[in-house]
């Protein structure tokens, strides 16, 4: 029986190397850009006919377009319009990551916390500047409670500068570790069905339940990876 | 719109309930088809029963779900101040040659700082930047009075 992180592994595509850093296209990439030309696709596609009353391929692309929008207005208010591409941008490359992840034989690339890190880390490093940009050194002043005896920011300082620091991490390991898990358990589960024989009914009957609950966990989590994106994005912009 | 029916579809119309057919009634017999408005208002009314009845288990679920998801969190959150920590101090041991010692100091704090986003988590203080300010936010929600603002325990399920 193949192992349940088999399918997780890297293999390189095309080999390149340039310099000594292996830049393989790997099947990791290969599912990059397969979801990349999906979404163009069916935003294009979806949008083609400008229909007034819309079809069904462009409800789904104005559905989803109005899902980001309204989180944007909801969760960082009308300055945060300008940053609506990079938001709705990321929550479609993270949704048809994990969606695509679901189809069998695909690769999931989303359960790589490189991805998933370099994802959150981009928008980490956004929301910091565009902190420091609006408020300047003042940001500073945030590491440190308000009120607070002057002897304790020694300890205090360094405690909510590694707090903050932190963001990243705990954003890129929450849909690193949902995805993940998610298919070691679909693996593992499936795995029984073959060796139990003729009570492998009740894995597979398991396995469909456990489906379901994926498909359910690949939207949630790019709604959450974007809802908190929104939410320090709002920070970023509304301190004060 | 209604004329020239059957003589036993206007005089009856059949009970669903009991499955046979039963008298109409007079004001059925003058009444022109519902109104769009008339539906809705029903449509509306029917949703509400069933909301009040599945809206007990409902929320239960959503319950359970919403404290699966803030365990995950607390457990990352905790996992990631440390591992900042450690990172934090082990860079700086290796810059500065003082291997074990920045990297002990930085790992306590990382742990101060996991406990500290746990606490924040926990309490539902939202994403704000500082302990201080995220503090200022709450006390200022609950002085609203309106749990309406957002960024509380909105408690991303899952």
């Amino acid at each position: 029986m193949a192992s349940p992180v088999e399918q997780f592994k890297i293999k390189p595509i095309i080999p390149i190397e340039i310099g000594g850093i292996d830049i393989s296209f790997t099947n990791s990439a290969l599912f990059m850009v397969v979801s990349v030309a999906l979404i163009t696709v069916f935003l294009s596609y979806g949008v083609r006919s400008r229909a007034m009353v819309p079809g069904r391929w462009q409800s789904m692309a104005e559905l989803s377009y109005e899902f980001v929008a309204n989180m944007i207005r909801d969760n960082v208010g009308a300055e945060g319009r300008r940053y609506f591409p990079f938001i709705f941008a990321l929550f479609m490359f993270v949704l048809f990551g994990n969606l695509i992840g679901m189809i069998p034989l695909t690769f999931t690339y989303t359960s790589h916390i490189i991805v998933t890190f370099a994802l959150a880390f981009v928008v980490f490093l956004g929301v910091t500047v565009i902190g420091f940009a609006r408020h300047g050194l003042h940001f500073f002043r945030f590491f440190f409670p308000h009120g607070a005896p002057i002897l304790t920011a020694p300890i205090l300082i360094p405690i909510e500068l590694i707090s903050y620091l932190s963001r990243p991490f705990s954003l890129a390991v929450r849909l690193f570790a949902n995805m993940t898990v998610g298919h070691i358990i679909l693996k593992v589960i499936a795995g029984f069905v073959v060796a139990m024989g003729v009570a492998g009914v009740v894995p597979l009957a398991f396995l469909a339940g456990v489906t379901v609950l994926e498909f359910g966990i690949a939207v949630l989590q790019a709604y959450v990876f974007t809802i908190l994106s929104c939410i320090y994005l709002h920070d970023a912009i509304h301190m004060h | 719109m209604l004329h020239r029916k059957p003589y036993l579809a206007r005089a009856f119309r059949r009970d669903g309930r009991k499955g046979g057919l039963v008298p109409t009634m007079a004001e059925d017999e003058r009444k022109s088809p519902p109104s769009l408005d008339d539906l809705e208002s029903r449509l509306r009314a029917a949703r509400a029963r069933e909301d009040d009845e599945k809206g007990t288990e409902r929320a239960q679920g959503r319950a359970n779900s919403a404290g699966m998801g803030l365990g995950f969190r607390v457990a990352i959150e905790l996992v990631a101040g440390v591992m900042v920590g450690f990172g934090i101090g082990y860079g700086l041991d290796l810059l500065f040659g003082t291997l074990p010692l920045l990297m002990v100091v930085f790992l306590f704090l990382g742990a101060a700082a996991g406990v500290l986003n746990v606490y924040r988590t926990a309490k539902g203080m939202g994403e704000a930047v500082g302990l201080g300010e995220a503090q200022r936010r709450m006390q200022e929600r609950t002085k609203d009075g309106s749990d309406q603002s957002r960024g509380d325990g909105r408690g991303e399920p899952g």
